[in-house]
Formats: structure tokens, sequence, C-alpha cells
């Protein structure tokens, strides 16, 4: 049981560890991706969501 | 619903609840805001194809990580101890495997496809679209059934509110505001407010699991589980807890179809800006699916010994030989019981909002998708030329409205009687087991054929005898009894068995009667 219990452990020490590096990167990086995709679809319907600041 | 009956105090205070108000309130004016950038399906149902990497990543760990995963892993991790978190590992390396191969997922985003059935359409044909698109979205729909009825349970134990009536209100509120802003801005406002929900659901949930070790201690905890559980409780493999058959089945549902064959997580890869985009979202978001079953399995395990340990509780939710309850509605309780009982004022109000956020993230996800699939793929096809663009849209809106209260209903009567990731996975198997095996055969095997489509589509029905209540009914009308059949049938067992049952039939029915014209996977889309 206890060599159950020592896998389990290093799994989710691993999973965590793995999991804050993914929330960090994703948080920073993903805030630059939806700037990006506003203004993306800004530019396909300028007279929509494609006012100067987002198309610029 | 049983919210009643339990009335533990919580530390929930006004604090918490002006977090909870203020970012409930500011996700609905974002999603709303962001109507303005939508022109078209395209816009509203895959924000014109323009998702990035971590974008993408966060919008489907967004999306998979809801309120009803935390519930259902919680009561698995509760339920089966550490032996559960087999679940989230074969989730994490089966789509680590798809994202390094693109096994389904890049064929079909080479096509150019919006939906599985459009899929279905170009391979197979339009009628094979239409049925195979009415079963996805009646299949998915009755798995969301119980979202509602698991947030209603959430709020009660989180906040220690004792009056269902307050309840159903805050529910009943909560759905209203992911409908007003789902329907106006679609896909681009479900991105934006996944993605917000991503970032605050991430760190809540590291800081509640810091801050539950250090209060019970692992040794605690495995002390917990040892005396609850014994051997199966650590062992997966151990055919007293989960077993063999079990890990098959997970391996396929959690692992296989989670990420390349439910409709939800494959509109992301549909909506990505290119299969190289693809790839990387499934590798990243590998350690997304690992962690959306270990995270809030690991929750309900320490719910577990800190029920099992305090004397107040361990009446509720243990019966008297030491087992836990056998009560669905009472094990689904545990975690956020837990997490009310032991988190400081303030982070409890952001875990409270960070929860709900998953929640209103997971419906807004599924409410645009299933409505997107009758509107697109059965509607559409019907009506052929005469439903304009702008039919569509509003179609796929009045589907958003009428699915979003047949879940009002549904969630308040329905008996689950069984852990609620089992209701999940068989429910899904109604759509997915023969989806499987037309995407797979589909893509992979030229001689699949429209018959061998229709067949394997049909054949999934059977996965509905996996619902306790329908397999008990059955098994009576049969008078049948475990003594008969020689083993206790379960979920699993009738999930996969009904998998093998879908391929031989599309196998067959393919050899048997072929196609006359071939028409075979044809790339539509950009690379």
């Amino acid at each position: 049981m206890s060599s159950w219990a020592n896998i389990w452990g290093m799994v989710l020490i691993a999973s965590l560890a793995l999991f804050t590096a993914t929330a960090v990167t994703v948080t920073v990086a993903g805030f630059k991706d939806i700037r990006s995709m506003l203004r993306r679809i800004g530019k396909k319907h300028p007279e929509r969501g494609g006012d100067g600041e987002e198309t610029k | 619903m049983l919210l009643s009956s339990l009335s533990l105090p919580s530390t929930f205070g006004p604090l918490d609840w002006s977090i909870l108000v203020v970012y409930v309130a500011a996700v609905v004016a974002v999603g709303i805001y962001v109507n303005r950038y939508i022109a078209g399906m395209e816009d509203y149902v895959l924000a014109g194809r323009s998702l990035k990497s971590f974008l993408a990543v966060a919008t489907m760990v967004g999306s998979e990580l809801g309120l009803v995963t935390l519930m259902y892993s919680a009561q698995k991790g509760l339920t089966g101890g550490m032996a559960a978190f087999h679940i989230g590992v074969v989730a994490g390396v089966i789509t680590l495997v798809v994202g390094l191969t693109g096994f389904i997922v890049v064929p079909l985003r080479q096509m150019g496809v919006m939906t599985i059935p459009e899929f279905y359409d170009r391979r197979f044909g339009r009628g094979v679209r239409i049925f195979g698109g009415l079963l996805l979205a009646l299949s998915g729909i009755l798995n969301m059934g119980m979202f509602l009825k698991a947030g209603a349970i959430f709020v009660a134990g989180l906040t220690g509110l004792t009056d269902p009536g307050a309840i159903k209100v805050i529910m009943t509120v909560l759905l209203a505001a992911v409908l007003s802003y789902t329907v106006l801005g679609g896909m681009v406002s479900v991105v934006i407010t996944d993605y917000l929900q991503f970032v605050l659901l991430s760190f809540t949930l590291l800081a509640a699991c810091a801050i539950a070790v250090s209060q019970l201690s692992w040794s605690g905890i495995v002390e917990s589980i040892t005396t609850v559980h014994g051997q199966p409780g650590f062992n997966p493999f151990d055919e007293k807890g989960f077993g063999p058959s079990y890990i098959v089945w997970m391996i396929f549902v959690a692992g296989l179809v989670s990420c390349a064959v439910w409709q939800t997580a494959v509109m992301r890869a549909c909506a990505a800006e290119s299969t190289t985009v693809v790839r990387r979202l499934y590798v990243w978001s590998s350690i997304g699916f690992l962690i959306r079953f270990m995270v809030p399995q690991f929750l309900g395990i320490c719910a577990l010994a800190y029920l099992w340990q305090t004397p107040e509780t361990r009446a509720l939710f243990f019966a008297a030989d030491g087992h836990v309850v056998a009560s669905s509605d009472r094990t689904m309780q545990a975690m956020p019981v837990f997490l009310g009982q032991i988190l400081p004022i303030g982070l409890l109000g952001l875990v409270g909002a960070g929860m709900l956020a998953a929640f209103m993230s997971t419906h807004d996800s599924y409410l645009l998708c299933w409505a997107s699939v009758l509107a697109h793929d059965v509607a559409g096809p019907i009506l052929g030329d005469r439903l304009s663009l702008r039919g569509k849209l509003l179609l796929a809106r009045v589907f958003i409205l009428v699915i979003g209260l047949f879940l009002l209903f549904w969630g308040l009567w329905y008996p689950i009687g069984q852990d609620l990731w089992d209701y999940m996975a068989v429910t899904g198997a109604v759509y997915f087991t023969g989806a499987f095996a037309l995407l797979f055969l589909g893509l992979y095997w030229r001689r699949a054929s429209r018959t061998g489509a229709y067949l394997a589509l049909s054949g999934g029905a059977f996965a509905v005898l996996g619902l306790k209540p329908i397999l008990n009914w059955f098994k009576q009308v049969l008078n049948l009894s475990e003594k008969d059949l020689g083993i206790e049938l379960t979920s699993d067992h009738i999930g996969l068995a009904t998998t093998a049952l879908v391929l031989l039939l599309m196998v067959t029915g393919s050899l048997l009667f072929p196609d006359r014209k071939r028409p075979g996977p044809q790339t539509g889309g950009s690379p």
C-alpha cells in the first residue's frame, strides 16, 4: 500500500508543478493572444469591431 | 437534492459574497461587450478561426475544467481514494499521444470542417450528418443534464446556504447570465470568459491544495484512505475497487474520447489557426487533461480525510461499517463542504468565484456547441438554401434558450443513482461510441461506407443500459440477477461492449454494403 501511496504522491507533486508552470505561462501569453484575436476579427469586420484602436 | 439536510456552518461571509457578485457581473459584461465582433457563423462558432496556441490552451482547459468536472472528480477521489488518480494519468498521456501523432484531430482540421457531423457529411453523405448531428446533440444535452444539480450542490456546500429556494434562484440567475452572453457573443465571448476562468481557477485551486495539505498532512491523508478504502483505495487494478475493465474504459473515455472525439474539445482543434497550433494545443493541453482530474480528485481525497477525522461529519458521509455512504448526492457535497470549513474568508470568495466561473464557462461552451450542431448540422441541411446566414444565427440562439430551459427541469427530477462521472460517461457514450467508429474508420479506412456509419451510430444507443435506473429496469424486465449473469454488470462493462459492437457493425456494414461512389476525406480548409 505504501509503495502505491509513494507513486501517487510523486505523480501528484509532478502534476502540481506542471500545472503551476502552465498556469503562469498561459496567463501571460493568453492575454497577448486575446488582443491579437480581437485585432484580427476587427480587421475582418472594420464596421463592427474594427474601430481605430483595435485595427491599428 | 438533500440540500437542506446538511446544515454545516461555513465561513462564507459578506466579503466572499461581494467577490462572487463582482466577478460574475464582470464576466457577463465582458461576454456581452464582445458581441460587436460577431458578423457571421464562423465568428460566432469558431471565433473567426483565429485562436492562437496559448489562448487555445486556456479556453480548452477552461472549458474542460468546469465545476462539473471538479465535482465529479472530487466525488471519484472520495469514493475511490488515490486509485482514482489513474483516470487523470491516462487522460494526460493519451492527450499527449494525440498531440504528438495528430491522431484524428489533424486530419479533421485539414478538412476545414466546423463540427464532427460536417465531417460525416463529407465522408458519408448528408443523411449521416443529420442523423449523427441529432444523436450528438441529444446525447450532449443529456450529458450536461446534471450540471445545474452539481452546481447547486456546490453552492449549498460552500456557502452553507440551506434554503433550497435561494439556491435555485442563484442557479437560475447564473444560467440566465451565461445564456445572455453566449447568445450574444458566441465563441469570442466563450473564449475570453474561459480565459478569465482559467486564470482565476488555476491559482485558487493551487492555493486550496496547499492549505488542505498543510492542515491535514500527507500521512494523515494516507492513513484515512487506508482505514476507509484499504488496498483498493490505492491500487487501481484491484477488482474490489476500479479493476482492469474500468481502466480500459477510462483509457477510451477520459483519454481518447475526451480530447479527440468529444465535440467541445474537437471544436477547439477546428478553431485553431493551423495544424501546427492543433498539435501544440494538444501537447500543452495534456497537462490540463491530467490536472482537471487529479487536482479535484486530490481535493476529494482531502475531503475524505477531513470528514473522516471530524466526529460531527463522520456520521454524515460514512456508513456504520466505515465505508463512504452510497448516496451520490451526498458524496458530491463532500468537497464543497470541506472547502467551506477549511478556507479563510476572502480566499473562500475567490474559490467560489473561480468555481462558479468554471460552472459558467462549461455551460457556455456546451450550450454553444450543442446549439451550433442543431442549427448547423440538423436544421441547416434539412432546410437547405432556405436558411440564410442570419437565420442560422437566430436558430442557434433559439436552441441555446431551449436547451437552457431543458436543463432547468432535467437537473431537478432525474434520480442520478450513480457517481456523476459514470453518469457523464454513459450519456456521452450514446454518441461517442458511434462517433469514434465513424471518425477512426472514416479517416483511416477507405472502405468505410454509409451503411456501416448508420449501423454504428445506431449501435451506440445500447450504451444507455449503463445508466443505473435503466439497467435495473432492464434486469427486472428480463428477470436477470447478478448470479445468472456471472458478473456484476457495471457501466464500464456496458460501455466497452457497446464500443466493440459499434466497431463490428461499422466494419460488417461497410464490407456487406459498400458505397458505390466513395467520397473519401477531402481537405478543404487552410492548413
